[in-house]
């Protein structure tokens, strides 16, 4: 079994490994690299915006700003050399010679672009204005960082030049690191950084670079590097190899742990089953209820056997010329339990046992309940001899089930090697209430009809006294509704 | 009587000589026309930004840059340039600087500026922080070409040549006129720059005694010599 969930395993680790790389067929890692600069692209552009907006609102008069000036983003308003003349953002005093504002100051060109200072890193959009015959340029300032790129719902790291300036998901980076080893991690963003394009970690984890507009003549390139994971949380490769490992061998420790408590309790059982068996009488039956796991069905046929054996030896008078082989027979004979069951009438109704009152009171492991109202006595009663249960003494009516099934013993049953063979037959009386009462109403009665009812007598007196946990019990025949009802009271 | 007038004659000569003739003098005259630079040294770069033109801006470029040198002439006045720091920018692109000239860096900005001096041939760069707001002069001893570069803009540089000489003289809008008396005979090399660029070279010797008369004109880049052919390097 092991071996089988071992394998698996390891098939739905491949498989699973399988799939994903070929969900990675649809270059979904340099789709979300895509996704990452048109973001940017946009954002910057969002910028150019924002101080077209502010332009808007520009008075310039003798070289001032006279107006008010409101702005969603940081902002600054530079004159044709670069000198700041308003704003609300002190990062320089001039801007000359930063290509976005010369573009706007020497070229008249809206545009955006990038500016690093004391190690603050700034997406720019400036826009060029003209007051006074000058030129003027608005310049719209948006600072480059990790809350940047907390926007992005995958890893992204940004680099300017080799140096890391921002990161997200450092969680899922250092898990990277720790499984794919941090320098190599490190060489391969280096080639990225160099050369763009794509890196795979591993099955399921690629890298993706791109560098921002950046101006050539010089400047700072700015690398971003996306992580793209077809398994969020689970870039590591060892991390999910070692996961499937744990679950495989928890699933063989809970498989070997369940297959041995399942194994130890059939065995219990069935030790126990052959305890009782070794311990039965002739003629006794075993108590189906006790058993479960397949060990009752073992007892139910067991049981049916007994009672074609009791038959069949009541048939013959005795128990010594192979009865069980007989009963074996016969009960094939008359076409196995269904055919049986069929045959033998049930005279025992379920409130039958419910309305006996026992006639001495339970002194040991009694249920504190309340005794119900005595039954008036049968008109007759048999009592045939007494077995001897190893029970204690209980009042059946004060039990429920639950309480049965942890009392009960086994076997119950008057074993007919213990009678005389010559001694009238207890039941007979019993029997012949039973065919009087038919007979009133009109019904025949057979010779077949009175060996099973003498047959369900004992098997339900057996049952009875192993329940009620009594040493006998009484049987008694009434007329109810125009049919004989078989009454069982147990005798302590 | 004869005697006599000799006398005479060298009086008068003595008397005469000095409105006339220097001893080891020479005399430049240069007249110039400034035009506008042909190019800024901007590159129209395809850097994957936005652009969109939304004004059409009057361009106002900078005038050129004439400079005289003598080679081999030692005078003893200090040469000195300034280089003002403010935004991402020098107000000087190029610096053509005598021996021994030194450079005054002056940071106009609330953080210190870093910049890196790398000679010619050198492999150590020479590293000078100037403070917030303050200013750093820096030496020039030795004769060659000189990139200083911005620690903080990249692209901002500075392009520095140190001549042989020390003797430069930046020549100005229309007539520039300009004596050498001190000028000690011997051998010497007269050159015009364009900026860093050398385009007029004349070698001319200096005698005990003697004055000299250069005079030339430039226009258009180019540099005529008006006592002589013209030569040019245009």
């Amino acid at each position: 079994m092991a071996v089988v969930i071992t394998a698996l395993s390891a098939a739905n680790f491949l498989l699973f490994r399988d799939f994903i790389v070929k969900i990675d067929v649809q270059d979904g890692a340099k789709n979300i690299a895509k996704l990452v600069e048109s973001e940017l692209r946009s954002r910057n552009y969002s910028l150019i915006g924002n101080s077209f907006e502010t332009a808007k609102q520009l008075k310039i008069e003798k070289g001032k700003v006279t107006s008010k000036v409101v702005s969603e983003k940081e902002y600054a308003i530079v004159d044709a050399n670069g000198a700041v003349i308003n704003g609300n953002l002190d990062v320089m005093t001039s801007y000359a010679g930063v290509p976005a504002v010369d573009r706007a100051l020497k070229d008249g060109l809206a545009s955006d672009g990038m500016l690093s200072v004391n190690n603050n890193l700034y997406l720019l959009g400036v826009v060029p204005v003209l007051a006074e015959g000058k030129i003027f340029a608005v310049i719209t300032f948006e600072k480059f960082g990790n809350d940047l790129l907390s926007v992005f719902p995958m890893p992204v790291k940004a680099f300017k030049g080799s140096t890391s300036i921002a990161a997200k998901g450092e969680d899922r980076w250092s898990a990277v690191e720790g499984s794919y080893g941090k320098e190599a991690l490190d060489a391969d963003i280096a080639s990225l950084i160099t050369s763009g394009g794509q890196k795979e970690l591993n099955a399921w984890t690629r890298l993706s670079a791109f560098a921002m507009p950046y101006d050539i003549a010089g400047g700072d390139k700015i690398t971003i590097v996306t992580m793209t994971s077809l398994i969020p949380g689970w870039e590591s490769y060892d991390k999910v190899l070692y996961t499937v490992i744990l679950y495989s061998v928890i699933a063989i420790v809970v498989a070997l742990f369940f297959t041995f408590i399942v194994t130890h309790e059939i065995d219990k059982i069935l030790k126990k089953l052959a305890s009782d068996i070794s311990r039965m009488r002739v003629g006794e039956k075993l108590v189906l209820k006790k058993y479960s796991n397949g060990a009752d069905i073992v007892v139910s046929a067991m049981n049916k056997l007994i009672q074609q054996y009791l038959e069949a030896n009541e048939n013959v008078g005795s128990i010594t010329s192979s009865p069980l082989i007989r009963a074996e027979k016969d009960f094939a004979a008359k076409g196995g339990i269904d055919a049986f069951d069929a045959a033998v009438p049930d005279p025992f109704a379920t409130e039958s046992i419910e309305d006996i009152k026992p006639e001495k009171p339970v002194h040991h492991e009694m249920p504190k309940k309340e005794a119900p109202k005595p039954q008036p006595m049968p008109k007759r009663e048999v009592k045939p001899e007494p077995a001897k249960p190893e029970t204690n003494n209980v009042n059946p009516a004060l039990l429920d089930d639950d309480e049965d099934e942890d009392n009960e013993k086994t076997q119950i049953a008057p074993s007919l090697g213990s009678a005389s063979p010559n001694q009238a037959n207890p039941f007979e009386a019993l029997w012949e209430d039973y065919c009087r009462i038919k007979r009133n109403h009109g019904e025949s009665v057979s010779d077949k009809e009175k060996m099973s009812f003498i047959g369900k007598v004992r098997t339900n007196k057996a049952s009875i006294m192993a329940k009620y946990k009594c040493s006998d019990v009484q049987f008694s025949v009434e007329d109810k509704d125009g049919k004989p009802v078989v009454k069982a009271k147990p005798v302590n | 009587m004869k005697k006599f007038s000799k006398f005479l004659l060298v009086c008068f000569l003595l008397i005469l000589c000095p409105l006339s003739v220097s001893a080891a003098m020479i005399k430049l005259e240069i007249d110039c026309k400034l035009n506008e630079e042909k190019n800024e040294n901007r590159l129209d770069i395809k850097d994957g930004y936005w652009k969109f033109p939304v004004v059409k801006v009057p361009q106002s470029k900078e005038k050129e840059h004439y400079s005289v040198i003598i080679e081999s002439y030692d005078t003893k006045e200090a040469k000195n340039e300034k280089i003002e720091i403010y935004g991402a920018d020098f107000s000087l692109k190029s610096v053509l600087l005598p021996l021994n000239g030194v450079i005054t860096f002056e940071n106009k900005e609330n953080f210190p500026r870093q910049i890196t001096i790398l000679g010619e041939g050198e492999s150590e760069p020479v590293t000078v922080t100037v403070p917030p707001k303050s200013f750093v002069q820096q030496p020039f001893i030795a004769a060659g070409s000189y990139r200083v570069v911005d620690g903080t803009f990249s692209w901002n540089t500075v392009n520095v040549t140190v001549l042989a000489t020390n003797y430069v003289w930046t020549l100005k809008e229309s007539r520039n006129r300009r004596d050498i008396p001190d000028i000690a005979p011997g051998s010497y090399t007269l050159k015009i720059y364009y900026g860093t660029n050398r385009i007029y070279s004349e070698a001319f010797t200096v005698v005990q005694n003697a004055a000299q008369n250069f005079t030339y004109k430039i226009e258009k880049g180019k540099v005529t010599n008006l006592d002589a052919l013209s030569m040019s390097m245009d």
